[in-house]
């Protein structure tokens, strides 16, 4: 059964179209991530999706209701972090939880919460002393207070250093293991690719593309790039006349070097290697990444 | 419910953690009481007025005079007993004594005569002051007159002047100019927490837009009852405010103002794009407020061309409701007439509000 069920969404306001018939499913227990830029649509979907918003048009179910009509019975069974959200300056972390927890009929002890997020130590710390990271980790834990079995996150990990965002994907990642469905939604390609079973790349309100990160990769950048030094006075040009390349970017005293034949641009490259002053000490295969299947799919880069 | 009670007691909490709200709402009215009560309150001229009623005409009486006549702090008149007795009711007396026309055959007698002191007692500091200096004078002149110790009675009676004090009308305009800025910045909370997303994140829980409002509704009156418990406290202690009124009626008429205030709070809310922007507002509201509302003086002070505005001012009604509450002032208006006049703006801001209020 799927946690969530959006078919053929629409959302407008005024001439533009936030959300433009968007379709997807999300089924239970995966970690779904929306990834787009922003203006994508896609604290647009959430919203309409926990019930903040109406939606123009289309068929929504989430957790077997339709936040439009029962909205309540949404609220009691999901867990929400919206984004650029600031709680209670002058209240404590475990306040603040305690607070949250009298909002529902059964909520979880502060005190696993807390461990969870790894907040004991500032639990009666006040909020407004807490840092960046240590204030997501907070949001969080109170999209778990109740218990949900489904839990949103818009944007958990924007503005956060990397060793906090690290931290905040160990805790999705918790959470993934206990067997929640989270949908997130996110512009950082790498935190979809980590955390993320499936992504919907969504632009203008519309899925360009939908599936595992892999499955995207393969499809839309067939391409593997092998990347090498280039020692001085070395004419690269050569290296285009490689079997199966299909480009070569040079930055930076490097090359790399795109092909959609691997073995045979290796063999290739192995033979005119041998007798140049060619170095393949550090060479790497890389792989597309979804900010690459961004740019096939739309000429952008996501954060343009 | 178990949620309305846990957000009171938070957002209770929060307030109390504010320093700087604690201060406006709590230390600075007593301020502003204690500056403006010790600029004007107790007219501490060098000399008290005293009425003297010389019935008797014998050498008891004229010794008695002669006395008082010589002390300084007096400002001695001598009258007939109505026209001193209609001076202390206008409260242009702070004590008259009345000698009994047998005073000196009485004492010539070796018997006890008893004198009459009426004393102002909406004036209790120098009414006291008064009477022990009387009481002295007449001792002294009977002990030199008989030879004889305690042959004089003094009977005191109490008379609540009419006149105020300038602390009398401005005590409870203080209390309700207090109260009107705690309701006008009702809505600070609700926008900073709406400028923060906060009130969306709430909007995402189970919990109802209802429960939050009221739960800082419920916040604003507790402080309200406890600032009105502590400008009580000031008045009564230190400026001797004689509270004529029920207490009852005052809360009520506290609690009935504040309600008033936070729904035009909650407007100002309603229209103010941010926070600081509220706060702007508020105090672009709250200064000609103060100065045009007759919350300080009287609106008989006040330039012809002004009364229009003063009138149409909500505060001008809750001051006025109080004074007449607390301290019998000549009203301005009638209790129900001035809570008719609250009441209009409550629900009018209430409903114009709960229509424009915006939660993200």
């Amino acid at each position: 059964m799927s946690a969530i069920v959006v078919e053929d969404l629409q959302k407008a306001y005024g001439e533009l179209r936030a959300v433009d018939g968007l379709s997807f499913a999300v089924e239970e227990g995966e970690v779904f991530g929306l990834l787009g830029p922003n203006g994508a649509g896609k604290t647009t979907t959430v919203e309409i999706l926990i019930g903040l918003r109406e939606r123009d048009g289309g068929r929504v179910q989430v957790t077997g209701y339709d936040p439009a009509q029962e909205g309540d019975a949404v609220k009691a069974q999901i867990g929400v972090q919206l984004q650029q959200t600031e709680l209670f300056p002058l209240l404590s972390v475990e306040e603040i939880l305690g607070l949250f927890a009298s909002f529902y009929r059964d909520s979880k002890p502060v005190a696993e919460l807390l461990e969870l997020v790894g907040l004991q130590e500032r639990r009666k710390a006040k909020y407004r002393h807490l840092s960046g990271g240590q204030k997501q980790r907070l949001s969080l834990a109170l999209t778990l207070i109740n218990d949900p079995a489904l839990v949103f996150l818009d944007e958990p990990t924007t503005g956060l250093d990397p060793q906090a965002r690290r931290a905040l994907w160990d805790i999705v990642e918790q959470m993934r293991d206990q067997g929640k469905t989270v949908l997130l939604t996110t512009h950082y390609m790498e935190e979809a690719e980590v955390l993320c079973r499936r992504v919907a790349i969504i632009d203008h309100g519309k899925i360009l593309a939908l599936g595992t990160p892999r499955d995207l990769v393969d499809e839309f950048v067939p391409e593997r790039a092998i990347e090498i030094t280039l020692a001085d006075g070395l004419d690269a040009s050569s290296l285009e006349e490689l079997t199966g390349v299909t480009r070569v970017v040079i930055k930076n005293g490097s090359a790399a070097i795109y092909t959609t034949n691997i073995r045979e641009t290796m063999a290739s490259l192995l033979q005119v290697s041998g007798g140049s002053a060619l170095s393949l000490d550090s060479l790497r295969i890389q792989r597309g990444t979804l900010e690459d299947v961004f740019l096939h799919l739309t000429g952008r880069t996501i954060r343009e | 419910m178990k949620a309305l009670w846990t957000l009171t007691y938070y957002t209770g909490l929060q307030f109390a953690r504010d320093k700087v709200a604690l201060f406006w709402t709590l230390v600075f009215p007593i301020v502003l009481m204690v500056i403006i009560g010790s600029v004007f309150g107790e007219s501490d001229s060098a000399s008290m007025p005293v009425g003297l009623v010389l019935h008797d005409q014998g050498p008891a009486g004229q010794a008695i005079a002669q006395v008082l006549e010589g002390i300084e702090l007096f400002e001695l008149t001598t009258g007939s007993e109505e026209d001193e007795l209609a001076a202390l009711g206008r409260g242009d007396r702070r004590a008259v004594v009345v000698l009994p026309a047998d005073l000196s055959a009485v004492w010539q007698r070796r018997e006890v005569a008893t004198v009459g002191v009426h004393l102002d007692t909406s004036q209790q500091q120098s009414a006291g002051t008064a009477l022990s200096v009387v009481q002295q004078v007449i001792e002294g002149v009977q002990r030199e007159f008989t030879q004889q110790p305690s042959l004089v009675t003094v009977e005191t009676h109490s008379v609540q002047a009419e006149h105020f004090r300038p602390i009398d009308y401005i005590a409870p305009g203080i209390l309700a100019l207090s109260v009107a800025q705690l309701g006008l910045f009702g809505a600070t909370t609700l926008v900073e927490q709406r400028q923060q997303r906060l009130l969306r994140r709430l909007q995402a829980t189970p919990v109802s837009r209802w429960m939050v409002l009221l739960s800082n509704i419920i916040v604003r009156l507790v402080i309200a009852l406890v600032q009105t418990g502590i400008l009580l406290g000031v008045a009564l202690g230190l400026f001797r405010i004689q509270v004529v009124g029920s207490w009852p009626a005052i809360i009520g008429i506290v609690v009935f103002g504040t309600l008033a205030f936070i729904a035009l709070g909650f407007l100002l809310g309603a229209l103010a794009p941010s926070a600081e922007a509220l706060i702007a507002i508020v105090q672009m509201i709250n200064f000609p407020m103060m100065f045009l509302s007759g919350a300080l003086f009287p609106l008989d002070f006040m330039p012809e061309i002004l009364r229009p505005v003063a009138v149409a001012l909500p505060l001008t009604y809750l001051a006025d409701i109080l004074r007449q509450v607390m301290v019998d002032a000549t009203p301005y208006a009638t209790v129900l007439q001035g809570m008719g006049a609250l009441l209009v703006f409550m629900v009018a801001s209430a409903l114009l509000s709960w229509r424009f209020f915006r939660w993200e």
